[in-house]
């Protein structure tokens, strides 16, 4: 909790978001995590062949968030590096 | 005057920063009208973002809304996506892609992303560990719990029969499995106790605390007592109705042995009946033998013996014959009628006739069968005179 405080008050920094009302805030940086969530899943699905798709949707059906973690770390190399690279760039697109 | 405008004017100031407390950027109006800039160019600025990403999602052929694309993403990103947007931010290269800037951020942002990182790949360690520990910790946890209550306590069972009310519709867990194994030899060792003790086991239990969901099923299942003893009434009933079953069965066996065993005494006495009539047949066969010999030897003299021939044709003649009664030897008088004795003549010249070429020897053998015949001819179709008849016939 104290850590995402710090982060969405970074975030809130950064993007110069502090003249915004706490509401307008966090509509932002959820508008913002919406885009990251779906770039990511985009990139996700480009590097999954239709078999490994099936999979993918499969194991999302189990709703279990360690299961998916742990398929996608197995079948995508450096997901955690693919995942901020994505954040990165959708940020910068943001703030353009 | 002017020193008091100067008063007043600062009184204003101070009056007006009292009543709009919290910052020095303006009016309450000037700030609410900048903030709705803000957010608009924010808003404006995401929208802006969201139609790249779904252009991007329908140029890779990924259809459907943003909002379903980045519903999936959270479900397996949720917790580590605000961290991402940290990291985004302090990146230095806001006007570059990200694909050409990534080696480019700045210590800091490195810094960042190695904390994202490190976020990630401590969620994705606990995911793995998590998946392949599965729960067995948790098991191992509530079996030594188990255990110690076990030895803390005394041996404790819940009968097994109580396991097959549990239906097992689907496969359990090992966390079920020990769990149920446990309760099953702790509900083994209670009924042990009861028997050694002569009790009722599920007062044994319910002292026992046996643990688990099924001891406290049990404490408040005082109709299960009911339900043994009613099943107990019904199998003395049952042991009732096979005890009555067999010993009516046993009952009609001892009936058909009864009956066979007469039946069989009965054979024996019809055997018996038939032995004593075949020797009585036997008997009578010889002495009709008998008779026929002597009515044989009687008729040897028949073509010498006087004959006393009556105008009607019929013959009478004397023969000696065993009385069947008495089974003495007594001459009787026979009375062949006409036709009969026709027959009889017939009979003997045939038998002459038709041996004409035969030796002595053969002759009177032939003569012998002849007789033979002839006599049981006679006792067949003749008629005994009585002697008082004879006796007026030949006086």
């Amino acid at each position: 909790m104290k850590n995402n405080k710090i982060e969405k008050q970074q975030i809130i920094d950064n993007l110069k978001l502090s003249s915004l009302t706490p509401s307008q805030q966090d509509k932002i940086i959820k508008g913002l995590m919406d885009n990251i969530a779906a770039r990511i899943n985009m990139a996700v699905l480009d590097n999954l062949s239709s078999d490994e798709k099936k999979e993918f949707f499969k194991v999302l059906k189990s709703k279990k968030k360690s299961s998916v973690l742990k398929f996608l770390n197995k079948k995508i190399e450096n997901f955690s590096d693919l995942a901020e690279k994505i954040s990165v760039q959708t940020v910068s697109e943001f703030k353009k | 005057m002017k020193k008091e405008s100067d008063f007043s004017a600062i009184d204003k100031i101070e009056n007006s920063a009292e009543n709009q407390p919290g910052d020095d950027f303006g009016t309450p109006e000037e700030r609410e009208s900048s903030q709705e800039v803000d957010f608009d160019r924010n808003t404006s600025a995401l929208k802006e973002l969201s139609k790249q990403t779904e252009s991007q999602s329908a140029l890779k052929g990924y259809n459907g809304p943003l909002s379903r694309l980045a519903k999936t993403g959270r479900l397996y990103m949720g917790s580590v996506l605000l961290s991402l947007v940290a990291a985004g931010c302090h990146s230095k290269v806001e006007t570059k892609p990200a694909s050409e800037t990534t080696n480019k951020t700045t210590v800091h942002a490195r810094q960042s992303e190695k904390g994202v990182s490190a976020e990630m790949q401590k969620m994705i360690k606990e995911a793995e560990d998590e998946v392949a520990r599965g729960d067995d910790l948790k098991i191992e946890k509530e079996k030594q719990s188990k255990e110690r209550e076990v030895v803390d306590t005394q041996p404790r069972e819940i009968h097994s029969s109580v396991l097959k009310s549990e239906k097992q519709s689907k496969p359990l867990s090992i966390q079920e499995s020990v769990r149920r194994e446990i309760d099953e030899k702790m509900r083994k060792d209670a009924f042990n106790i009861a028997q050694r003790t002569g009790r009722d086991p599920y007062d044994v239990m319910r002292e026992l605390h046996v643990g688990g969901t099924e001891t406290e099923n049990y404490k408040s299942r005082d109709s299960k007592d009911q339900r043994k003893l009613n099943y107990d009434e019904a199998y003395k009933d049952y042991r009732q109705s096979v005890d009555a079953r067999v010993d009516e069965q046993l009952q009609k066996f001892q009936e058909r042995r009864d009956i066979a065993e007469s039946q069989q005494s009965k054979n024996m006495e019809k055997e018996e009946l038939v032995r004593a009539r075949e020797d009585i047949l036997k008997e009578n066969w010889q002495k009709t033998k008998q008779i026929e010999d002597e009515t044989a030897k009687a008729l040897r003299g028949y073509l010498n013996i006087p004959v006393t021939e009556f105008e009607d044709g019929s013959i009478s003649l004397n023969i000696n014959v065993i009385d069947r009664k008495t089974g003495k030897t007594v001459q009787k008088e026979y009375k062949i009628g006409h036709e009969n004795f026709e027959k009889i003549k017939r009979f003997i010249a045939s038998a002459q006739r038709e041996n004409p070429g035969l030796s002595e020897q053969e002759l009177q053998q032939e003569r012998r069968i002849t007789e033979k015949v002839l006599a049981q001819m006679l006792i067949n179709i003749g008629h005994e005179i009585e002697p008082k008849k004879i006796e007026k016939h030949e006086e």
